[in-house]
């Protein structure tokens, strides 16, 4: 009594992933679906974080997860494609995909580089549910001109110094090779932006400024950091530990500049107000790092369209179910910023729930 | 990786062979068995000491067909492995029953301090817990709600425990509808949970409830007048000192781990985390798993969490015992062999095994359990009679290797990486398409786990001419066997001190390197460094295939 038909996953990053490999484990086939040409999302472009020990940032824990998918059996891996249309019946989900390559982006031969199946022309899938892990966009720094990402060399955001760090290239960042440079961290780019509609906390930021400080640090001790926050969340196991850890060797200021202005030899200066004495004072830094917030996915709207499956106000996906009953699943940071173990946590539920009432 | 036909029908076919055993506290024992039953899986549900529901002297009172209730003074060893548990109840008049479970669930609150234990003393009459506030805020105000409210957020670190404070907040809301009480919130950091985090605080600020930023120092309170003053250096209006009165205060603290941690922990065999609370803190058993498979952690006696995590974590258990406890079998590959001829029943294997897979119950050679062996090789690495064999991946297979592997090579120089299959293993083969690649100067043998690198393979490695071997493990705590990697780094260590001895340098050519799977670049880095150490003499070319290396 072998399931009729396959779950249809959209999405290959962390959330993705784990359905694909949770729904296998218990003999369910897999279709996965990723609109770029590889799987992994966000999270395989993060870079390890252990310092001395490992600092728990999860990043690991995909490049193993990614290759299991790959290799599992159960499990057909499409990139470079995307729902076009479904349609839900009786006995079945009936899913159209199609490639994303209709809409400009290239991929394979002098293009970017694929993984799995690249989907080649639309298809037709009768499945048994759909799962939605789109997962989320990063604040485009640009958006705040005053901050001078893309402008000044100095200016970086999180994501680029992860890759910095994944790819190995201290020696490239601009504070590298000067004696003692002067680092900042921006946090809440693009997060608690109430005029923007963007309410909300993005959750993984601080620890991601945190982790990222503790990694600067270990690779390059005589650094100076300093952190610029509205309130640090440093939340969860162990995370507390971990900032006792660097009491005494980051500076950390309440208050957020909102201006970067450009300082002689390329440098950045940030105009920020000293707590102890309530002055304005300035500040020159070698390299200042936005921590750039979570947003929806790009096709969030597009997709809510499609499935019937609502957005809360600020674009997320709603939990799990909307009109079309138990069909649909959403997991992950689609449905709100959250971090790897998070999505893992998501996905591994929203499995359980499809099993438990598909068994039956 | 996938699960056969046959185990699927079983699955789809309830009811469950086998029963979840919830060990809890409390009446959140109550929630998540129902939870559970929900899913149609039996549950009994253990409650310490002495209670209402449920009947005495360990029967089970069967409450809704699937759901028994279990009460007893004390769980004294939880026996077996992940289908087959035995648990073993002390009863009120020392007598001990034993229940059989296919997984175990240990759900636990964690201690959250409020106003008393934070070293602050005031009267009783000036003070309000979490719970208090609440059963006002739903009076629908009048009575009781006091004038003014002070609500301090951790006077420790100013990290609050999140979910406490966001029920005190919410709480506060309500209450502030009806206008009552005038309300001052003391804070280094606002958390917020979620989504709704920040809107809360807003709408807060918009009812006209005020934010006093804390810094490091302590504000002063004293009981003045049946009120209480507080004295406050206020920064968000650059440190000027705020003296305000409020009738009562609320001080929300920070988590600590639940009473009971290390009795709970020594049961399960399991390490605590860091900071003391349960579930030792490595990314491999996240969300709620221990190191021994079919054990869980739920709620926050893991550190702090939401309540609707629990809800989630209780599902996320599912897809991975759905179909063991439907079908009452597990199925796993062979792990380990022992020789009971070389066997001398020291127990060592027992006793470091961080997955609880020997079985010592059987005779005096102990019993490998497969359904909770992840084959790491703690066991055989430190078996003292050498009795210990890995089936997956046995020594004289990997020794084999290393012959294969230099036979091509023996003429240049080269380096051998023994590679930890869950770690090191990752930038060297299966890590993508940057990942390196075994050339004519570097040979990749991979290991279970690092500790599963013997002294006579990296002997063997040196006599068949490598000019460096290297141990690539995990980072500490990062160690899906706990303390593999560790041991793997001690043993290479061991060889270094044997090449002392004989007049070679270890530091040129035996080391340890702790990497991630996704840390293809700074391996790749650190190998091409290796040569260039101007502290030591030339050893060689030490290369990488080019795709590694990094600019």
């Amino acid at each position: 009594m072998k399931r009729e038909r396959p779950v249809l996953v959209l999405g290959g990053g962390v959330a993705g992933l784990t359905v694909a490999e949770e729904l296998a484990r218990n003999g369910v086939e897999v279709l996965l679906l990723e609109k770029q040409g590889q799987v992994g999302g966000h999270a395989a472009q993060w870079a390890c974080m252990a310092t001395e020990r490992c600092q728990k940032c999860s990043a690991c824990i995909v490049t193993d997860l990614k290759r299991r998918v790959i290799e599992n059996p159960l499990i057909e891996v499409y990139t470079g494609g995307k729902l076009g249309g479904v349609s839900v019946e009786d006995e079945a989900v009936k899913a159209e995909v199609m490639p994303v390559s209709e809409s400009g982006v290239a991929f394979g031969e002098g293009g970017v580089r694929t993984e799995g199946r690249l989907l080649q022309e639309r298809l037709a899938w009768e499945v048994d549910a759909v799962f939605v892990a789109t997962g989320f966009e990063t604040f485009p720094a640009e958006e705040k001109p005053l901050l001078q990402y893309g402008n000044l060399d100095a200016v970086m955001t999180t994501a680029d110094l992860d890759r910095v760090i994944l790819e190995d290239r201290f020696d490239s960042l601009p504070a590298d090779g000067i004696p003692k440079p002067r680092i900042a961290f921006l946090q809440c780019i693009g997060s608690r932006d109430r005029e923007a509609g963007r309410d909300y906390c993005s959750q993984v930021c601080c620890k991601t400024s945190l982790r990222l400080a503790a990694r600067l640090l270990h690779e390059r001790p005589s650094w100076a950091i300093t952190i610029f926050y509205i309130d640090l969340q440093v939340f969860g196991k162990g995370f507390r530990e971990f900032y006792r850890s660097l009491e005494g060797r980051i500076r950390l200021v309440q208050g957020v500049p909102s201006e970067v202005l450009r300082e002689e030899g390329d440098r950045a200066s940030l105009v920020f107000e000293e707590p102890a004495r309530g002055e304005l004072k300035t500040e020159a830094f070698d390299l200042v790092v936005l921590a750039v917030g979570m947003l929806p996915p790009t096709d969030a709207a597009e997709l809510s369209g499609l499935l019937q499956v609502p957005l809360e106000r600020r674009g997320f996906f709603e939990k799990a179910a909307g009109a079309n009953g138990s069909r649909f699943y959403t997991v992950g940071a689609c449905r709100a910023p959250t971090d790897i173990p998070g999505a893992r946590r998501q996905a591994m539920e929203a499995v359980g729930r499809y099993l438990s009432k598909s068994g039956a | 990786m996938g699960v056969d036909e046959e185990s699927a029908i079983k699955m789809s076919a309830w009811p469950f062979t086998k029963k979840a055993f919830v060990w809890a506290v409390g009446p959140s024992g109550m929630a998540v068995a129902d939870m559970l039953a929900g899913f149609s899986i039996p549950v009994i549900v253990f409650q310490s000491g002495n209670g209402e529901a449920g009947a005495p002297g360990g029967q089970a009172a069967d409450t809704e067909g699937l759901v028994s209730v279990v009460r007893g003074e004390e769980i004294l060893r939880i026996e077996g492995h992940f289908g087959q548990f035995r648990i073993r109840v002390r009863e009120k008049d020392g007598g001990v029953t034993e229940w059989e479970a296919g997984l175990v669930l240990i759900l636990r609150g964690n201690r959250s301090p409020e106003t008393k234990g934070n070293g602050i003393s005031l009267p009783e009459t000036n003070v309000l817990t979490i719970d208090a506030l609440e059963a006002l805020a739903s009076s629908g105000g009048g009575n009781g709600v006091p004038e003014s409210l002070g609500v301090w957020l951790d006077p420790g670190e100013g990290l609050p425990d999140r979910a406490l404070s966001e029920r005190a907040l919410r709480a506060v809301l309500r209450m502030k509808t009806n206008g009552k009480p005038d309300c001052f919130v003391l804070a280094r950091h606002v958390p917020l949970w979620g989504l709704e985090g920040q809107s809360l605080y807003d709408d807060l600020r918009e009812k006209g409830v005020r934010f006093l930023r804390l810094g490091a120092e302590r504000p002063g309170l004293k009981a003045a007048d049946g009120r209480v003053e507080i004295e406050v250096q206020d920064r968000t209006i650059s440190d000027q000192a705020v003296r305000l009165q409020v009738d009562r205060l609320l001080v929300v603290g920070q988590p600590s781990p639940p009473a009971g941690a290390g009795e709970i922990a020594k049961c399960v065999g399991d390490p605590l985390d860091i900071e003391g609370f349960l579930q030792k803190d490595n990314v491999h058993l996240y969300p709620s798993r221990s190191f021994r498979k079919g054990i869980y952690y739920v709620g926050p006696c893991k550190g702090e969490q939401a309540e609707e995590e629990l809800v989630e974590e209780v599902g996320a258990i599912l897809p991975e015992v759905l179909a063991p406890i439907a079908s009452g079998e597990i199925k796993a590959p062979e792990g380990i062999r022992i020789d009971s001829g070389h066997c001398v029943s020291c127990l060592t294997c027992y006793r470091v095994c961080p997955h609880h897979a020997l079985d010592i119950s059987q005779g005096p050679t102990p019993v490998p359990v497969d359904p909770a062996c992840y084959g790491c090789g703690l066991c055989a690495a430190l078996c003292p009679g050498n009795a210990i064999e890995l089936v997956q991946r046995p020594g004289r297979q990997i020794l084999g290797e290393l012959e294969d592997a230099d036979a091509g090579a023996k003429d240049t120089p080269h380096t051998v990486l023994f590679c930890c299959s869950r770690s090191g293993l990752g930038p060297a083969g299966n890590g993508g398409e940057d990942a390196l690649s075994d050339s004519d100067q570097t040979s990749f043998i991979e290991v279970p786990c690092a500790c599963s690198v013997s002294e006579e393979m990296l002997l063997a490695a040196f006599l068949r001419g490598a000019e460096e071997v290297v141990v690539v493990g995990c980072h500490p705590d990062n160690c899906v066997s706990q303390r593999g990697s560790a041991v793997g780094e001690k043993r290479t260590q061991r060889v270094a001190r044997y090449l002392a001895a004989t007049g070679r340098d270890p530091g040129d050519c035996i080391r340890f390197i702790a990497v991630a799977p996704n840390e293809t670049h700074r391996l790749s880095h650190i190998l091409s460094h290796l040569d260039q150490d101007p502290s030591g003499p030339s050893m060689g070319p030490v290369a990488v295939s080019s795709e590694g290396e990094t600019s």
